[in-house]
């Protein structure tokens, strides 16, 4: 057996203290060699009990009885909660308490004579959840294959860190650190702390989390269909975000993830011109996250979100301005810019929460081409779709048939782009004269004022 | 230009003192204008129709004597100068109507020679008070009224223009407008203010035509083609130093007339394409998309042109440039002084006073150290 620090310790103590201690121990040895010489043993917290005691460790736990002769009677019953009073109160409420014949005592999950302390040794998560995987097979299977099961390092999440370990109590308790209203602070617990060498964006992700619409409802409202945590990544199950096509959140999953609850909005959106090439296997298209995002969804009406009025334009720009999405796919160049440049936009960056922005018009989820007759921006549906902010009669032809996103100066009707050039032209033309006749009436004076100088009078 | 004769009444009850007054001046005809009257009523009740700048009474006349109509025309014309003419039994009285506020008074009798000196004298106090007063208090050039109509439009200018620039640039001004329903009270103080700016023009078409005061700068500053055109390029010669004198101009240059029909121009533009986009739904009701994005274009570099116009060429034009650097006060007074009368508006100068511009120009030196205004600089001839 390898050398421990423990086994050195233990013989100080041993050789340390008297006789009744080493006598009482010596006693058990003698015939129960094998408990003894485990390292375990010596290395549990136990061995100190009994210390400067008539008796020693052995007699700490199993009680003082006669063992003058080689049938000593069975001890009486270790009974743990003599010094771990507290425990009880826990064990009895817990999903394994009193009444549960099936539930483990305390050696199925702590051990006997190898009782060690919370942080000691390597393994915990795995130590742990191979304790409850006895009982829990089905759980530690999936755990054991997920992110926080391969994990490699001690400080990963184990059934307990979830779960709880002495009060454990059924996920459907409102008690339980489990349940869905509790279950986001589970995860929080550990994915807030940065001394735990997260990434810094990850922490800010979570703690925003608890800010978003979800995380209100569940933690304010009490709203248990609220997402939490486990419904987007998993519970035992949780895997990487970045792992393959499995995942929840993988980007071809996430109408589906999402579609859990939104069934309704996710069935718009795969009718809409971004959902129908998804279904395909598209993946340019954006998914729900990539508008909402996704743990600081909050609701279009906070000025917060992703969806708020003032911010629609950046969000779909994100896609519509990168030259490669639109040469790929066609998609009409300069959209957005010509959407900033006229008054709807200029509006909006400047604030204006009451004017039009991309989804004012082009519908959010249902978004369909033009030609589409259910198209919010086809002709046909024009005036329904200006007349929701403009007092528009169906005689406003100009709407109906004018080119909306057309640049002032190229696809415009030729009119405008005419004035606009000549407009320009005599500004430069004016300014440019005003600027020249100034100067030289400035040159001008100077040298006056010089020859005055010089010349004395006038 | 000729000087416009002085023109003097002569009041005396002797026919042959008028007579001689008549025979002396009229060889000088061109200097001096002489009417006369038998008696002091006769006197007064010409004075009253005419503003003559010189009248010359005899002391001791029956009826309204010398002082009666030294007294009661003052009162009527108070810019008039008054002299004496006395016999040697009444020079104390005469003394007495210096008192009185008379310039001047002679003996009887006097020769040709002593009456065209003793005239000349008084023409010449005569001119040296009024250009005092002239130096002091320079010229009226723009009516009270006129100067609020200037102040209402600056005004309404700025806040338009202060209200639309955030649209050019969003990005910029976004910040400016931090709180909720600023941007709906950006745009809510723009028409207001356009509404302003359309009152004042339905006033100023008002004041242009049914007023005296406007009228008579409507007539001023109305274009005259070729008269204004030659100014023109007669001013930017000398700017650029292809000629050596500045051309003259009346009460408004060409460069001014310009700005003004320039506002006039702009100010319709701006409120018609205004209204157009103020009221776009009922205009698309009628007209082609194009046609209200015409509106857009049109209002966007007209406002560009004006604010950029008024920014650099009015400032510089009015404020700015040698002269009444860093600033004139013609806008607050509505007063120009005399050197800048005489330097920008010289014809305007000779309308006003009869006198010529040329030889009053020279005249206002740096030792002339009654002069207020700063266009009176050593050096340089202007």
């Amino acid at each position: 057996m390898k050398a421990n620090p423990g086994f050195g310790l233990c013989a100080v103590v041993v050789l340390a203290f008297s006789a009744p201690f080493t006598v009482a121990a010596a006693e058990c040895i003698d015939c129960h060699d094998g408990v003894s010489s485990g390292a375990a043993l010596k290395a549990s917290p136990h061995m100190k009990l009994g210390e400067g005691k008539a008796g020693g460790s052995c007699v700490a736990c199993h009680g003082e009885f006669d063992v003058s002769d080689d049938g000593h009677a069975k001890p009486p019953k270790v009974n743990c909660v003599k010094c771990h009073g507290a425990v009880e109160a826990q064990m009895s409420i817990s999903v394994h308490g009193a009444g549960n014949v099936d539930a483990p005592k305390c050696v199925d999950c702590h051990g006997t004579h190898d009782v060690v302390r919370k942080g000691a040794n390597h393994n915990r998560n795995q130590r742990i959840a191979a304790q409850c995987g006895a009982c829990h097979d089905k759980e530690l299977g999936i755990y054991t294959n997920s992110w926080h099961g391969k994990a490699p390092n001690d400080k990963v999440a184990t059934c307990s860190d979830c779960h709880g370990a002495h009060d454990v109590l059924r996920p459907a308790d409102p008690q339980s650190t489990v349940f869905r209203l509790n279950q986001a602070q589970a995860c929080a617990k550990c994915h807030t702390d940065e001394e735990r060498g997260f990434n810094p964006a990850m922490v800010s992700a979570v703690k925003d989390y608890f800010g978003s619409i979800h995380g209100l409802a569940v933690t304010k409202a009490g709203l248990m269909v609220s997402a939490t945590c486990i419904d987007c990544h998993g519970s035992h199950d949780v895997t990487h975000g970045r792992d393959g096509g499995k995942n929840r959140i993988s980007r071809a999953k996430i109408p589906e993830t999402c579609g859990k609850c939104h069934a309704g909005v996710v069935k718009v959106y795969l009718e809409s011109v971004h959902g129908k090439p998804f279904l395909d296997g598209n993946l340019d298209v954006p998914v729900c996250t990539d508008c909402h995002r996704s743990h600081q969804i909050r609701s279009h009406f906070d000025s917060g979100a992703a969806t708020y009025t003032t911010h629609v334009a950046a969000t779909c720009l994100k896609c519509h301005s990168q030259a490669n999405v639109v040469n790929k796919y066609g998609i009409p160049e300069a959209r957005v810019p010509t959407y900033l440049e006229s008054y709807h936009g200029a509006a909006s960056k400047l604030g204006d929460t009451r004017v039009a922005n991309c989804a004012s018009c082009h519908e959010s989820h249902d978004i369909r081409a033009s030609a589409d007759p259910k198209s919010s921006t086809n002709p046909a549906n024009m005036s329904k779709t200006c007349g929701k902010c403009h007092s528009v009669q169906d005689r406003a032809k100009p709407l109906i048939t004018g080119k909306i996103h057309a640049t002032l100066a190229e696809d415009r009707h030729w009119v405008p782009g005419i004035i606009e050039k000549l407009y320009t032209l005599l500004i430069v033309a004016t300014m440019g004269f005003f600027l020249t006749y100034i100067i030289m009436d400035i040159i001008r004076n100077v040298r006056l004022r010089r020859s005055g100088k010089k010349g004395g009078g006038h | 230009m000729a000087q416009a004769p002085l023109k003097m009444l002569v009041i005396d009850d002797e026919p042959i003192i008028l007579e001689s007054y008549l025979k002396v001046f009229s060889p000088l005809r061109a200097e001096f204008d002489v009417t006369t009257a038998p008696s002091g009523e006769a006197g007064l009740a010409k004075l009253r129709e005419t503003p003559f700048d010189l009248v010359i009474t005899d002391l001791k006349m029956p009826g309204l004597d010398g002082l009666g109509v030294l007294e009661q025309g003052r009162k009527i014309r108070p810019d008039t100068d008054f002299a004496m003419m006395t016999g040697y039994a009444s020079v104390d009285s005469a003394v007495g109507a210096m008192k009185f506020g008379a310039t001047d008074f002679i003996e009887k009798p006097f020769s040709q020679d002593e009456l065209v000196r003793f005239v000349r004298s008084l023409a010449e106090l005569r001119f040296s008070r009024i250009r005092k007063r002239e130096e002091e208090a320079g010229f009226e050039r723009f009516s009270r009224p006129m100067l609020t109509q200037h102040i209402v439009l600056i005004l309404t200018f700025t806040l338009l223009s202060i209200t639309g620039v955030p649209l050019f640039f969003p990005e910029t001004f976004k910040g400016v407008f931090f709180f909720d329903d600023s941007s709906y009270l950006r745009g809510l103080m723009h028409r207001i203010s356009a509404v302003g700016l359309m009152f004042l023009s339905f006033y100023h078409i008002g004041y242009i035509l049914l007023t005296e005061d406007g009228n008579k700068n409507l007539r001023a500053i109305l274009p005259s083609i070729p008269k204004d055109l030659k100014e023109a390029g007669g001013n930017i010669m000398f700017t650029f130093g292809l000629r050596k004198d500045r051309p003259k101009a009346g009460k408004y240059s060409f460069f001014e007339k310009f700005e003004y029909f320039g506002v006039v121009w702009g100010s319709l533009v701006m409120v018609l394409t205004g209204l157009v986009m103020w009221f776009k739904d009922q205009v698309l009701l009628i007209a082609p998309l194009w046609f209200f994005d015409v509106a857009k274009v049109v209002h966007r570099y007209e406002a560009i042109l004006a604010i950029l116009t008024i920014a650099i060429w009015h400032m510089y034009n009015v404020h700015l440039k040698a002269g009444v650097f860093p600033m004139s006060r013609i806008w607050l007074t509505g007063r120009i002084s005399r050197a800048e009368m005489l330097h920008e508006h010289p014809l305007e100068f000779e309308a006003l006073t009869g006198r010529s511009a040329d030889a009053e120009h020279g005249a206002g030196g740096p030792d002339d150290g009654k002069s207020e205004d700063r266009a009176t600089r050593q050096g340089g001839a202007k």
